[in-house]
C-alpha cells in the first residue's frame, strides 16, 4: 500500500510540475506584452520598463521559468502588482467559498444519484427506470450555467424564494446557506444525472455476479444484499468520475460564481482579468491545477482502498 | 413463388445506417435535433425572418408577439433571428475544433501506443498534464492575452480536447498491435508509417468518430459558456452564449433570452448527445466520457 500511495504521490508531482511548465510557457509565448497589456494603452515607456523589471520579463525565459517554479514551490504566488497584497492571501480568502461550493455540490449529487441509480437498477425496465434514465440525460445535457441561469431566473427573480446575489452576510450561517442553495443545485443537477446513469450500470453488471447470488440464497433481504453487498462494488467505478469531475466542477463554479455574484476563485480570477491584473490571473489558475490534481490522487487513492486489486496496477 | 433479389427502398432504408439509427426513440430525437440545428445553420439568412443585427428601438426588450416570436432585445434585435444564426456560429466552432482535437489526438494517441516505452510515458504524461487544467479557467487566461476571435476559441479548444482522443486511439492501439495481421504486416517488411496508417489505424477510428460526436455537445456549451462571460467571438456576430449574457444583464425586464436561449442550446447539446449515443450502442464501442464540460 505504501508503494502504491508513493508512486501515486509521485506521478502527481510530475502532472503539476508539467502543468505548471506548459501554464507559463503557453501565457509567455503568447504574442503581446502582459505589462503593456496591464498597464493599458496609455502607459509611458518608464512606466511599462518598471513593470517589465518587476514582473522580470527582461530576463532569460529559463530564468523567469526557474524563479516561478522555485517560487511555486514555497508557495509563494507573488504579489499582486497593483495593490501589493500576496496572491495566497487573495486566493486563501475566497477559496473556501469555491471548494464549499464544489464538494457541496459533489456530495448533494452522490446523496441523490447513487439512491436514484440503485433503485432503477433494482427495478429495471420498470417506470421508475424510464423516468430515472430520461431525467439522467436531461441532467447531463443542460449545462450548469444554463441550469443556474433558469433557476435564478425561476427561484429568485420571479418567485423571491431565494436571494438573487453574492455569498451571504459572513458570521451568519443561515443567510451563509441560503445564498448556497441555487449554486449548488445547479452546479449539482450534471452531476446527478452522471452518477445515476453509472450507478444504474454498475449496480446491473454486480447483481450478476456471484457473492451477490451467495447473498440472495441465505435470505438476506434484497435491501440488504443491494446496500451491503452490490453498492460496494458498484461505488469503485463512480469514484473515479468523481476525482475526474471534481475538475470540471472547478471549471464549472467559474460560471456559476459569476451568475450568482458569488466570492470564490472564478470570480477572483474573471475580476483580475476584467482589470488585466495578470499575475492574479497566473497565480489563480496555479491553484486551480493543483486542487484538481489533488482531487483526483484522492480519487485515485480511495480506489486503491476499495479495491485492493488496483494497488498492484 | 417469386423471389426478389434487390431489397425494396423500405427495406434498403430500415438496413441503411440512417434508418437503423433511428429506430428506437433515443436516435431518432438524436437525428432530429442534430439535422434541425443543421438546417438552421445552413439556411440560417433564410429560415431567419430579420438580419439578426437590426435594430428596433421602439421594440426593445419586447416579450413575444406576431412579429417576433421570442421577443426581442435591448437593442430591439429579434432574438429568434439570433439565435438562428447563433446556430451557425455554434457550428463554425464545434466542428473544426473536434476535428483539429482528435486529429491530434489521433497521432499521439497513435505513436503512444505503437511505439511503447518513452515515447508512450511523455505522451501519456502530457495527456495528464493537459487533462489537469480546468479548461475555462485556461481559455480566459489565453484569451486575456490574445483578445477573443474564432481562431483563438477553436485552437484553444482543440487543445484541451486532444487528450481524451489520445488516450483512446492509443488503447485501440494496444489492442491491435498484438493482432496477427499486424505481426503479419511487421515480419513482411512493412514500414512502421505504413503498419500504423493502412493496419492499425482503420481498425481504431470507429470509436474515435463517437468521441467526436459525444465532444460536440462539449465544445458548444464551451463555446456558449466563454461568449456569456464576454470572451467569445466579439460582437455584433450572435452566439447563444451573448444571447444568455444580455438575458442574464436584463433578467427583471424579460425572461425571454434566457428562456428561449437555452431552449436552442439544450435542443443541440441534448440531439449530439443522444445521437452519439445511438452511434455508439449501434457499434457496441466502449468510449470514455468522463469530461463534462
Amino acid at each position: 500500500m505504501i508503494e502504491f500511495v508513493l508512486r501515486r504521490l509521485l506521478a502527481s508531482v510530475a502532472t503539476v510540475v508539467g502543468a505548471m511548465v506548459l501554464l507559463f510557457t503557453v501565457l509567455r509565448s503568447i504574442p503581446g506584452d502582459p505589462a503593456i497589456v496591464m498597464l493599458g494603452p496609455r502607459a509611458t515607456d518608464a512606466m511599462i520598463a518598471s513593470m517589465r523589471e518587476r514582473m522580470m520579463l527582461d530576463e532569460p525565459i529559463l530564468v523567469q521559468l526557474g524563479a516561478f517554479l522555485g517560487n511555486v514551490a514555497r508557495g509563494d504566488l507573488g504579489t499582486d502588482v497593483l495593490n501589493d497584497r500576496p496572491i495566497l492571501m487573495m486566493v486563501a480568502e475566497v477559496l473556501p467559498y469555491t471548494i464549499l461550493l464544489a464538494v457541496g455540490s459533489i456530495l448533494l449529487a452522490v446523496a441523490i444519484g447513487v439512491p436514484l441509480g440503485a433503485l432503477a437498477a433494482a427495478y429495471r425496465n420498470s417506470w421508475m427506470d424510464r423516468i430515472t434514465a430520461f431525467l439522467s440525460v436531461a441532467f447531463i445535457t443542460v449545462p450548469p450555467f444554463v441550469a443556474g441561469l433558469l433557476l435564478l431566473l425561476v427561484f429568485s427573480v420571479n418567485l423571491r424564494w431565494f436571494p438573487v446575489s453574492g455569498g451571504g452576510a459572513p458570521g451568519d450561517v443561515l443567510d451563509q446557506a441560503r445564498h448556497l442553495v441555487l449554486p449548488l443545485v445547479a452546479l449539482a443537477l450534471t452531476w446527478v444525472g452522471y452518477i445515476a446513469r453509472l450507478i444504474r450500470s454498475s449496480v446491473l453488471e454486480e447483481i450478476a455476479k456471484d457473492h451477490v447470488r451467495t447473498a440472495r440464497s441465505k435470505g438476506l433481504a434484497p435491501g440488504r444484499v443491494l446496500f451491503k453487498h452490490v453498492l460496494r462494488g458498484a461505488l469503485i467505478p463512480t469514484i473515479a468520475v468523481l476525482g475526474v469531475g471534481f475538475g470540471n466542477l472547478l471549471g464549472g463554479t467559474v460560471l456559476i460564481e459569476i451568475i450568482f455574484a458569488r466570492p470564490g476563485l472564478g470570480y477572483l480570477i474573471l475580476n483580475a482579468i476584467e482589470s488585466r491584473n495578470f499575475p492574479v490571473v497566473q497565480g489563480g489558475l496555479v491553484v486551480a491545477v493543483f486542487l484538481y490534481t489533488m482531487a483526483n490522487l484522492l480519487a485515485d487513492l480511495s480506489y486503491g482502498l476499495v479495491d485492493p486489486r488496483i494497488r498492484q496496477a | 413463388m417469386t423471389t426478389d433479389a434487390t431489397p425494396s427502398l423500405r427495406t434498403r432504408f430500415r438496413r441503411s445506417l440512417l434508418g437503423r439509427l433511428v429506430r428506437d426513440a433515443t436516435g431518432a430525437t438524436g437525428v432530429t435535433f442534430v439535422a434541425l440545428i443543421v438546417i438552421l445553420a445552413l439556411f440560417a439568412p433564410w429560415i431567419a425572418p430579420y438580419e439578426p443585427q437590426e435594430i428596433d428601438v421602439l421594440q426593445r426588450l419586447a416579450g413575444p408577439s406576431a412579429d417576433h416570436w421570442m421577443g426581442t432585445d435591448q437593442l430591439g434585435r429579434d432574438t429568434f433571428s439570433r439565435l438562428v444564426h447563433g446556430a451557425r456560429l455554434a457550428l463554425l466552432v464545434a466542428l473544426p475544433s473536434v476535428l483539429l482535437g482528435a486529429l491530434l489526438g489521433m497521432v499521439l494517441g497513435l505513436l503512444a501506443g505503437y511505439y511503447r516505452g518513452w515515447v508512450e510515458t511523455v505522451l501519456l504524461w502530457l495527456f495528464d498534464v493537459v487533462r489537469s487544467f480546468p479548461a475555462l479557467l485556461f481559455a480566459i487566461a489565453i484569451i486575456t492575452l490574445t483578445g477573443p476571435s474564432l481562431t483563438v476559441l477553436i485552437l484553444i479548444m482543440a487543445l484541451t480536447r486532444f487528450p481524451s482522443y489520445g488516450r483512446l486511439i492509443r488503447a485501440q492501439t494496444l489492442k491491435m498491435r498484438e493482432e496477427e495481421y499486424v505481426t503479419a504486416s511487421q515480419a513482411l517488411g512493412a514500414s512502421s508509417n505504413r503498419t500504423m496508417g493502412r493496419h492499425i489505424l482503420p481498425n481504431a477510428v470507429a470509436p474515435l468518430f463517437i468521441q467526436a460526436a459525444m465532444d460536440i455537445p462539449v465544445v458548444v456549451t464551451f463555446e456558449a459558456g466563454l461568449s456569456f462571460l464576454g470572451l467569445g467571438v466579439p460582437p455584433p456576430t450572435p452566439s447563444w452564449g451573448t444571447i444568455l449574457r444580455e438575458g442574464y444583464t436584463y433578467v427583471r425586464a424579460t425572461p425571454w433570452m434566457i428562456v428561449f436561449g437555452s431552449g436552442f442550446l439544450v435542443v443541440a447539446t441534448l440531439g449530439f448527445t443522444f445521437f452519439a449515443e445511438a452511434l455508439r450502442d449501434l457499434f457496441d464501442v466502449k468510449v470514455r466520457n468522463d469530461d463534462a464540460a
